[in-house]
């Protein structure tokens, strides 16, 4: 029961981390949640067992790396658009077009 | 005399209901597009809604142009420039010619539709990209029905609606041509709501829409818009369910409004 908890600690905290860095950030907090409440079962497991925690650390340290990169984005990632360049420019060449087409149809 | 009279309010009544009285030239919507993910909102791309006054060798219409472009985080994961437009009379909103050019995550697609509301025809051409960066083109003359609009004319449209006259209930269909096919599009409305928006708290009309014999929209009743009930009837908000996920649009600004 205890390893199976830290390999799926492990991989729900390395999944927070991963979704993190990724535009999604948002949907990393769900993993990294699971991976604190797996964590501290875990600490209650090896305190009855009296097993080593040391490994339940690093899933701990990834769970707070995972969490400090969401805060950070959520708090101060900017909403700005990407390069519009192109569109503009597809804009004013898309309307000359139209216009072109636009002489040649018949129109009540 | 009496029928006579009837047939001539009823006609009066059907043109004057066709005319233009809510979108002017100068109108600029701005929305932010958020998509559903396991619960949460995350914006993903800014809708621009707007139009302007095109000048040909015969006459004046009316540019109506939507854009969808994702936010810089967005552009690396999954990149978004949409220009979807439809050059429509001012006075009647009736479509002469449509434009779509999508760029989504590298699948490029281009549609033109030229309508010729005489014959009751499109001339319609489509390009696409293949896998070697090659175009291919394809042209095809659809026959529509009488009163087929193209996707953004009948937006504009939906807008342009007495909704005011209309009972919670009451539904209203649509004959709308998107990918050369004719769709069946049903506008219902639900009720008055008021709601709180980035142009303060709004009364709404809130509507239903729906596409018959079509997998696009998901749902009953789970596609949602609210129009200011006032005489701009802005789209202010809108819910979405599509086959791979569900989101919202939210109005971020409006300006050069006819009222």
């Amino acid at each position: 029961m205890r390893k199976f908890l830290i390999v799926l600690g492990f991989i729900v905290s390395i999944l927070a981390v991963v979704l993190s860095v990724t535009p999604l950030y948002k949907v990393s907090a769900g993993p990294a949640v699971l991976a604190l409440l797996i964590g501290f079962v875990l600490i209650y497991l090896s305190k009855k067992q009296n097993a080593s925690k040391k490994v339940i650390q690093y899933i701990f340290l990834l769970t707070i790396i995972s969490l400090t990169v969401t805060t950070y984005k959520a708090i101060f990632e900017k909403t700005e658009l990407g390069d519009t360049q192109e569109i503009e420019e597809l804009e004013k060449k898309s309307e000359e077009e139209a216009i072109e087409e636009l002489n040649d149809l018949e129109i009540d | 005399m009496k029928p006579i009279l009837i047939v001539l309010l009823a006609l009066t009544t059907s043109l004057y209901a066709q005319q233009n009285k809510t979108i002017a030239a100068g109108e600029n919507l701005v929305f932010t597009a958020s998509y559903n993910m396991s619960g949460l909102l995350t914006d993903i791309a800014e809708v621009t809604m707007q139009t302007s006054e095109v000048k040909t060798a015969k006459s004046t219409l009316l540019r109506l142009k939507c854009k969808a472009t994702t936010y810089k985080s967005f552009d690396g994961f999954f990149k978004i420039r949409d220009l979807y437009e439809s050059y429509v009379s001012p006075t009647t909103l009736t479509p002469y010619l449509y434009k779509r050019d999508i760029n989504e995550g590298g699948y490029y697609k281009f549609m033109q539709y030229k309508f010729n509301h005489k014959t009751k025809t499109v001339q319609s051409l489509k390009k696409k990209r293949r896998k070697d960066g090659k175009f291919w083109e394809e042209k095809k003359n659809l026959s529509i029905g009488a009163s087929t609009k193209d996707l953004v004319s009948t937006l504009y449209h939906i807008r342009n609606l007495d909704i005011h006259k209309a009972n919670p209930g009451d539904s209203q269909s649509f004959k709308v041509i998107f990918d050369n096919k004719e769709h069946n599009v049903v506008i219902k409305y639900i009720n008055k709501e008021t709601i709180n928006t980035n142009l303060g708290r709004k009364e709404c009309y809130k509507l239903a829409l729906s596409i018959s014999n079509n997998d696009v929209l998901k749902g009953s009743n789970a596609n949602l818009l609210w129009l200011t009930a006032d005489e701009n009837k802005v789209p202010v908000y809108a819910k979405f369910k599509i086959p791979v996920g569900s989101g919202e649009l939210k109005i971020k600004s409006a300006t050069g409004l006819k009222y």
